[in-house]
């Protein structure tokens, strides 16, 4: 389990990291073209913060940049689809397919089974942030563009602790539903909804309450880049997930199980 | 060792394909009771759906029973999983493995979760030769009865107390089917108790010492092998050499229920010798057995329990 997710962690962080040497590597050459400067200034908020730029900086700054692009859909996308892939893999699938039937026929509570799962899908996501920053720090030194880490290192935290609590509702809803469609639909629809909520609460001051209401609402690459400490945002997403894990055990254990 | 007791777990159809409503029948099994005794070889026949696997999950501790309980070794079954799964080798009945694996990487994760003893090494390397089995060979590359072996393989290299076998011999060729009554019957040697389900009445006939019939979700009977062996109603088809030998048969008092010219189909209960030795009196063509449903071979068991 561990190796067959490492692997796909390790797929996804050295896609993301070739997609990151690309963006990084013409970054030069855009902040220094005038035309890019003068369009980003010019560009909406509204559009500006679909793309992930939050402040009001435009895209002529690297950190404004590197949070609109590195850490943009793209990234969102991938983290997301990994996060809920796995999530599903490691429960859902597992009873849909029957091979739960051999797990769960060791000697072994289900509790300690849920939390072996849940161990991976943490080593998986670390392994995945720690790869795409290693990734990030080393194309920046190639490029010689200089930068302060810590701000990186907290917004891998951060990044971390967000796709967590996706994890974690997309494991609830692993042990949740009796069918892996269900299990699948469910994540990616509240994920869909929470970065929709996102968009929304960006485009217009009259929307923003929207913020709230979703997990993506606090994490803001941008700002974090630009040296804010994310430090509530985080404790309250390791939180969530801790409490969307708690309630997974408590079904799981008490769920029959048709495998 | 396992004791089922007024065991019941309904669940409605699921939506009715015509009308697309919720129909009042159901399925799972209705006040299942039943006792198999320590060292004892017991096989669970019925016909596919009649409840065989939820008494096995119940059995495994998979699912809570609506009323009733089952015991293993005097644990419940579902409030004391944990311990009675270490005394239980499990076999289920869709071989659904981690694909990626390989046989061993699998059998290996299998021993740890089961806490590593050395002996599961032994008998892992023992089986893998009687079955003739690759554990190299990635289980995604492996054909349905390659897998089946290394569901065997698992379930007996754990040497437990108790094994708990859903449909064992399915996907098997008769040369391994026979491998595998041996193995059975050197586990039963060893006083193990054994649980079998199928719904193949010769699957456990070598093997089993009582056997339960279920059907729709209620048991119907228990009975010893022998009687059930006498109560098998066997259809046979045979080709003789010419049309007078069949009325020479007939004479013989055998149940001849249908002949088109030289070929016959003869019925018999349990005992075969009246028709072997009237087949020695003409001159046999051909000869075979015809494969009856195990609702056609116990018939008159379920007309007795309230008709079909």
């Amino acid at each position: 389990m561990f190796k067959e997710q490492g692997k796909k962690a390790l797929t996804c962080a050295t896609g993301l990291t070739l997609y990151n040497l690309l963006l990084i590597g013409v970054y030069p050459a855009i902040s220094k073209s005038e035309v890019m400067a003068e369009l980003s200034v010019n560009l909406p908020s509204s559009v500006k913060r679909v793309f992930g730029v939050t402040s009001g900086s435009g895209i002529d700054r690297f950190e404004s940049y590197i949070s609109s692009q590195c850490f943009g859909q793209v990234w969102l996308f991938v983290m997301g689809m990994y996060t809920i892939g796995t999530a599903d893999a490691l429960i859902a699938k597992l009873v849909d397919q029957g091979t739960m039937a051999y797990l769960l026929s060791a000697p072994v509570g289900r509790l300690e089974l849920l939390l072996t799962q849940v161990a991976v899908l943490v080593s998986g996501l670390a392994l995945l942030m720690v790869l795409t920053e290693l990734g990030i720090w080393g194309e920046m030194a190639l490029f010689d563009i200089p930068i302060d880490v810590w701000p990186y290192f907290r917004l891998g935290i951060l990044g971390f602790a967000l796709f967590l609590a996706v994890g974690a509702y997309s494991l609830l809803f692993s042990a949740l539903f009796k069918l892996e469609e269900h299990a699948i639909l469910s994540s990616i629809g509240v994920t869909f909804v929470f970065y929709a909520l996102d968009v929304l609460s960006g485009l217009n001051d009259r929307f923003s309450w929207a913020k709230n209401l979703t997990l993506f609402g606090w994490v803001r690459p941008q700002e974090v880049l630009e040296g804010e400490l994310p430090t509530n945002q985080t404790v309250t997403l390791l939180a969530l997930s801790a409490i969307f894990i708690t309630i997974a055990g408590f079904i799981f254990e008490k769920k029959d199980l048709h495998v | 060792m396992i004791n089922v007791e007024g065991l019941t777990k309904l669940y409605p159809r699921t939506k009715d394909q015509t009308k697309g409503k919720e129909t009042k029948r159901v399925r799972g099994i209705s006040e299942v009771t039943f006792r198999v005794k320590e060292g004892e070889a017991f096989g669970f026949l019925g016909p596919n759906g009649a409840g065989k696997t939820t008494l096995i999950r119940h059995l495994m501790g998979f699912i809570r029973p609506e009323a009733g309980f089952a015991q293993i070794s005097g644990l419940d079954c579902w409030q004391n999983s944990r311990t009675v799964k270490a005394l239980v080798s499990y076999l289920p009945g869709e071989m659904n493995f981690f694909e990626q694996m390989s046989g061993l990487e699998f059998l290996e994760l299998m021993s740890g979760m089961h806490g590593n003893q050395p002996i599961f090494q032994k008998r892992r390397e023992l089986l893998g030769e009687r079955l003739n089995l690759n554990l190299q060979q990635p289980i995604r590359k492996m054909s349905k009865g390659m897998k089946q072996k290394l569901g065997i393989i698992y379930a007996l290299m754990l040497d437990s107390k108790v094994l708990i076998l859903d449909e064992p011999t399915s996907g098997l060729d008769p040369l391994m089917q026979k491998v595998f009554i041996e193995l059975v019957l050197e586990e039963k040697k060893q006083g193990k108790t054994i649980f079998i389900s199928s719904h193949m009445f010769s699957e456990v006939e070598r093997t089993c010492d009582r056997v339960a019939i279920i059907r729709a979700g209620e048991l119907v009977t228990v009975e010893g092998i022998q009687r059930l062996r006498q109560a098998q109603q066997r259809t046979f088809e045979i080709t003789v050499s010419d049309e007078r030998e069949v009325e020479l048969l007939r004479e013989r008092g055998l149940a001849i229920v249908s002949a088109k010219g030289t070929q016959l189909s003869v019925e018999i209960q349990g005992d075969i010798n009246a028709l072997l030795s009237g087949l020695a009196q003409v001159k046999v063509q051909a000869f075979s057995q015809k494969t009856t449903e195990l609702e056609e071979a116990f018939m008159h068991f379920y007309e007795r329990e309230g008709g079909l």
